[in-house]
């Protein structure tokens, strides 16, 4: 009998080893790079539009308020669980900074999610930003103006739980790198389209879907609950929040004017001028015209019936 | 008769004191109560934390800022080189701003000289709003 029972612990230890050996072997984290020969172009129209889509869409996770720089902040809304997760420093600085990438190595980075020392980034990711805009952001990155000049000022680097690694392992992979020409839709021509691409260029529905490992970031629209929102997210104050539905639903924002969600997108208050929480961010360097263009499309999208107490 | 007048002084003043003392209390508990709900109102607990530390640190407000200088920032974050603060202005009644400055500035108290949390946004505890 004793003999049995010593078995039945042998074996069950011998199950566990091999399960916990597939759990971390599927944490794959790093992958091989592929070296991309490119070198930015700039002018001063190009920095200045540069400098306005990273606030746009990088300054959201990467400035910091203490620094008044793109020196990183601690990602408060990612769950404790998946560990301490902090944005990189992205000022030139060559040590605790982005001095050190190659144009290319950035272009790779932001095409496929893969950093230079081949970490798997996905949040990096934007597969469908224009070949200029891209261009235009690298270029500033690379400026002189004092958001990005060297600073040696750094969160520690991100440290990731086993639970992490396997959750970003299991619902996230690179992206093919692709030198395919894309452009930005004419806003003149096709509000819609240019309402599109700013939702998927600034990430709105990462965050306004039904979660962050339930999105296709290389076709958005085909994401769980696309823009119906729902999500839930943690302020740096701690509170848990769900993100809104930003679908045209009565549950949703039927009865909001194009007046009132411009001013909820760049001024961060929604209509009962209450403001909105971070994570989310106020792009207050889009124009009018984009962020109505937002509203356009988004009144195209299906509509998702799904309430949203703010909490 | 002297004697008379002092111990009739005594019974009107010492009790007078105490009551006196004890509604400045009551009123600086229920400003801060005041303060505290406002923080709450105007959503500042989301992003700073209920102790003002989260994105800033709001602890060292009461030592850099005048009240003035307080109103002005939160109503307009911008002019302060603060991008992605939402502007308050219009927003906060003002009767509001009073306790609520009131508030965030007894954030910065450390009466016990416990150790602070650190800031959560960038391991930094140098700076506010």
């Amino acid at each position: 009998m004793t003999n049995i029972r010593q078995k039945q612990v042998i074996f069950f230890f011998i199950l566990c080893g091999i399960a916990c050996s597939v759990a971390i072997s599927a944490c794959k984290m790093y992958y091989n790079t592929q070296k991309v020969d490119y070198r930015v172009s700039s002018d001063r129209d190009g920095l200045q539009e540069g400098k306005r889509l990273t606030m746009l869409t990088c300054a959201g996770c990467h400035y910091n308020p203490d620094t008044k720089k793109l020196t990183g902040v601690r990602m408060s809304d990612v769950p404790k669980i998946a560990g301490k997760v902090y944005s990189r420093n992205i000022t030139q600085d060559p040590d605790k900074g982005i001095g050190k990438y190659t144009d290319g190595e950035l272009v790779y980075l932001i095409r496929t999610g893969i950093a230079r020392d081949g970490k798997l980034m996905p949040y990096m990711q934007r597969p469908n930003l224009a070949n200029k805009d891209l261009n235009d952001i690298i270029a500033f990155l690379r400026s002189n103006d004092e958001l990005v000049t060297p600073s040696k000022e750094s969160p520690p680097l991100t440290h990731y739980s086993v639970f992490g690694k396997f959750g970003l392992s299991k619902y996230s992979s690179p992206l093919p790198y692709s030198d395919k020409k894309i452009e930005r839709p004419d806003l003149a021509k096709d509000k819609v389209a240019y309402g599109r691409y700013m939702v998927d260029n600034l990430s709105c529905f990462h965050c306004h879907s039904a979660g962050i490992t339930k999105i296709n970031v290389m076709e958005p629209e085909k994401s769980k609950r696309y823009m119906g929102g729902g999500f839930k997210m943690k302020t740096p104050g701690g509170e848990k929040i769900l993100t809104s539905n930003l679908t045209f639903d009565e549950t949703g924002i039927a009865g909001w004017t194009e007046h009132d969600f411009v001013r909820a997108v760049k001024d961060g208050f929604n209509k009962d001028n209450a403001v909105l929480r971070i994570p989310m961010p106020k792009y207050s360097e889009l124009s009018d015209e984009e962020a109505g263009a937002i509203y356009a499309y988004l009144k195209t999208i299906p509509k998702i019936k799904n309430k949203v107490p703010r909490k | 008769m002297m004697k008379r007048i002092i111990i009739a002084g005594c019974c009107f003043v010492l009790p007078a004191t105490l009551f006196i003392s004890w509604q400045t209390d009551k009123g600086k508990k229920s400003d801060k109560e005041q303060g505290a709900k406002l923080y709450v109102k105007y959503s500042c607990k989301s992003c700073h934390g209920e102790k003002g530390v989260g994105v800033g640190d709001l602890r060292q407000a009461r030592q850099k800022y005048t009240d003035e200088q307080m109103i002005s920032y939160i109503s307009n974050p911008k002019q302060f080189g603060n991008m992605k603060m939402p502007a308050f202005g219009g927003v906060i009644a003002e009767g509001d701003f009073k306790p609520l400055i009131a508030y965030v500035k007894l954030l910065g108290e450390d009466p016990k000289g416990s150790r602070s949390p650190k800031s959560e946004v960038g391991g930094r505890k140098n700076s506010i709003f």
